[in-house]
């Protein structure tokens, strides 16, 4: 969304950075708490808050935002101007209270929000165009690779970007070697809606213990064997993380992971 | 659909619908439909298997005919090295030599040295090339047509630079004229080819407008004629009649030639198409990441497993093998030439390898969309056993094959007999 979208939406005031307004930002963080801000921001956000220090602006900078609203009709304390103006931040003011403010923005929002952890989040049956269900065998290295060929297949045949059903292929792939290697098996889903492409891989095995760690380039719990075919040097998730749109990964400790992958198109 | 030309073409006099080639198939282009086998020019990446296949010799190849090479006042012949090992390894390759100027041909060009040039000129390549990996050889017109029809994502790796023959025949085309006194149209240069995809990469190169060469002849047609020429010629050979400017050298004819020539870590050669397809796969999925380039070649051991060729491969490779002990010269390479060269764009193809996607459905996504999903409402229905009895490869075909419109459900055997069943 684009900041220009934002500031339509909340009728909002430019303090700095009216320059930078046609910049697009990827996600809004809504919060007081700036250690909040550092942990789970995510770059190129923009931030919504009612902390009108110079504490607030260098928060999001630290966080790789692209700028702050304040709301309330704030205006920036200290050396928030200018810390703004010195760091290339754009700076708003809005009249709307948070939860109002959050409103606005959301009703410009095209993308679908999910629930992490709720595993509900499953597009609507009627915005389903197709879909496709398929098993993956833990252990069964003969047979690895074979669901993923399969769903770059359909979707090769139905004539999806060849770009896009790389990123399809590279993560439903990661996420089956994960399977193989480490669970009993899974289920596999394919969605396709208009906006997007889903792939769901629900297994059933040990779990992730720590799954911010599991995220981690290079980290891995592969054996020696696994490792010696070629297999879990630790890129799986970070690799479906960066050639996905949206990775979202549930786990529970003896039971199973689930990856749900979505892919924009 | 006449887009495409492909060097063979089924004689529906001769097919009497065995399938075996529908079978065999490793794109799944060909169905049998009234009882005749129908090749989809779009799909064909021109492998020949279907004509190994043919219980009754019913593909038959399109090449020029051996007598072609009489409408010019100079032939030239640059042979496929695996030429050589289609005789027995004791005849030695000057035999052979004589025997093709028997036939016609003035001169006899070798390919090897080319090769062997081209192998350093990629190592050279690949050394500055800094994208996306693992890259393919561009070797095999086969594999490049598969690229541009079944993986259209992986055509941007396949490397530039043109093959050993094409260039070998443009330097023939640029120096000949000039040293024989003669105008260019005049001077003929013929391929002897292992495969119909040399010729398709002849007659319709993927590439550029057109090859350079004249004309390109199997050499499963040249065999006949030659072979009589090489025994009478063997009867009264001896090896001191060689001249000492003789050059032979075993070239790229078996998979791991292009690899081993080029002597570099992390190299992969895989033939068969099956298995180079496995590959394909694995590079789209990102899985081979340490390997920086796939030698590919759709005939299994390589181009010694052509179909046009004569000898059983494995056989020829034997034959190669004795012949690379006993007569091969070393070849001799220049390599502040080959940098000069390849800086200068010698080696490069015309063009890139650009994607040949097909519109499996239809070009709108919501149309194609929805009849993927009537293909999985009618796999369903299928028994999904391949019988192949309908005329399709397999069910999963068949059901493409109905969302396509070209077949009735009833087609299904299966399927009519249930209904036949109910009834």
């Amino acid at each position: 969304m684009k900041i220009e979208t934002i500031k339509d939406a909340l009728a909002a005031e430019v303090i700095e950075g009216g320059d930078k307004l046609e910049l697009s930002v990827d996600h809004v963080y809504a919060s007081d708490l700036m250690s909040d801000v550092l942990a789970f921001g995510k770059p190129d956000s923009i931030l919504l808050t009612g902390l009108a220090t110079q504490q607030a602006i260098i928060s999001a900078h630290m966080a790789e935002f692209k700028g702050v609203v304040l709301i309330r009709g704030k205006r920036p304390k200290d050396g928030a101007e200018k810390f703004a103006r010195d760091n290339h931040m754009v700076l708003l003011t809005t009249e709307l209270d948070m939860y109002d403010a959050c409103i606005k923005i959301a009703s410009r929002e095209s993308r679908e929000i999910t629930v992490p952890g709720s595993g509900q989040s499953v597009p609507k049956s009627e915005e389903i165009l197709f879909s496709n269900h398929f098993t993956i065998e833990g252990s069964d290295f003969a047979k690895a690779g074979m669901v993923s060929t399969e769903i770059k297949s359909v979707l090769k045949k139905i004539g999806f970007d060849p770009k896009l059903v790389r990123r399809v292929a590279i993560s439903t792939y990661e996420g089956e070697m994960n399977v193989v290697m480490h669970a009993r098996r899974a289920e596999v889903d394919l969605r396709v809606t208009p906006k997007m492409i889903e792939v769901v891989i629900d297994d059933e095995g040990k779990g992730i213990p720590d799954v911010e760690q599991a995220m981690q380039e290079g980290f891995t719990t592969a054996t020696e064997e696994m490792r010696a075919m070629g297999f879990g040097s630790g890129m799986g998730l970070p690799n479906i993380k960066k050639n996905s749109d949206d990775l979202q990964v549930t786990s529970e400790v003896g039971k199973g992971t689930r990856l749900q992958i979505r892919f924009n198109i | 659909m006449t887009q495409y030309f492909h060097a063979h073409s089924v004689d529906v006099d001769k097919c009497r619908g065995h399938m075996t080639c529908m079978r065999h198939c490793p794109t799944q282009a060909i169905r049998v439909r009234s009882g005749k086998a129908e090749i989809n020019e779009e799909l064909c990446v021109d492998c020949g298997q279907c004509l190994s296949v043919c219980p009754e010799q019913a593909i038959t190849p399109i090449a020029d005919p051996v007598n072609e090479i009489s409408g010019f006042k100079y032939r030239v012949v640059v042979p496929s090295p695996v030429l050589y090992s289609q005789f027995e390894w004791t005849t030695h390759p000057y035999i052979i030599h004589l025997a093709l100027k028997r036939l016609g041909f003035d001169r006899v060009v070798d390919l090897t040295t080319s090769s062997a040039a081209m192998a350093r000129a990629l190592v050279k390549y690949m050394k500055n090339y800094r994208g996306r990996r693992p890259l393919i050889s561009s070797f095999c017109p086969s594999i490049v047509r598969l690229i541009q029809v079944k993986y259209p994502d992986l055509a941007e790796l396949v490397v530039p630079l043109d093959v050993p023959r094409e260039v070998t025949a443009r330097q023939i085309r640029k120096t000949l004229p000039a040293e024989l006194g003669l105008k260019p149209e005049e001077i003929g240069i013929f391929y002897l080819a292992t495969c119909p995809a040399k010729i398709v990469s002849i007659k319709q190169p993927a590439e550029k407008a057109r090859s350079w060469f004249d004309g390109v002849v199997s050499i499963r047609d040249a065999y006949s004629v030659l072979l009589p020429q090489v025994v009478a010629i063997r009867e009264e050979f001896e090896e001191s009649q060689v001249p000492e400017e003789f050059f032979f050298h075993t070239g790229w004819i078996t998979t791991g030639s292009i690899t081993r020539a080029a002597r570099t870590e992390n190299w992969l050669a895989v033939s068969g198409l099956d298995h180079v397809m496995q590959i394909l796969d694995d590079i789209e999925n990102s899985r081979l990441r340490n390997i920086t380039f796939v030698e590919a070649l759709a005939h299994m051991l390589g181009c010694i497993g052509g179909p046009y060729n004569v000898e059983n491969p494995y056989v020829a490779r034997t034959n190669t093998m004795r012949q690379h002990e006993r007569y091969e010269s070393r070849i001799q390479l220049d390599d502040s030439d080959i940098e000069k060269k390849l800086d200068s764009g010698y080696y490069f193809l015309e063009h890139r390898i650009l994607p040949r996607p097909t519109a499996f459905f239809d070009t709108d996504l919501a149309t194609s969309i929805k009849r993927m999903k009537e293909r999985e409402r009618v796999y369903h229905k299928l028994k999904q056993i391949d019988c192949g009895c309908c005329g399709s490869p397999t069910c999963m075909a068949f059901a493409e094959d109905f969302v396509r419109g070209e077949v009735k459900l009833t087609d299904c055997i299966h399927l009519s007999k249930k209904r036949s069943d109910e009834d």
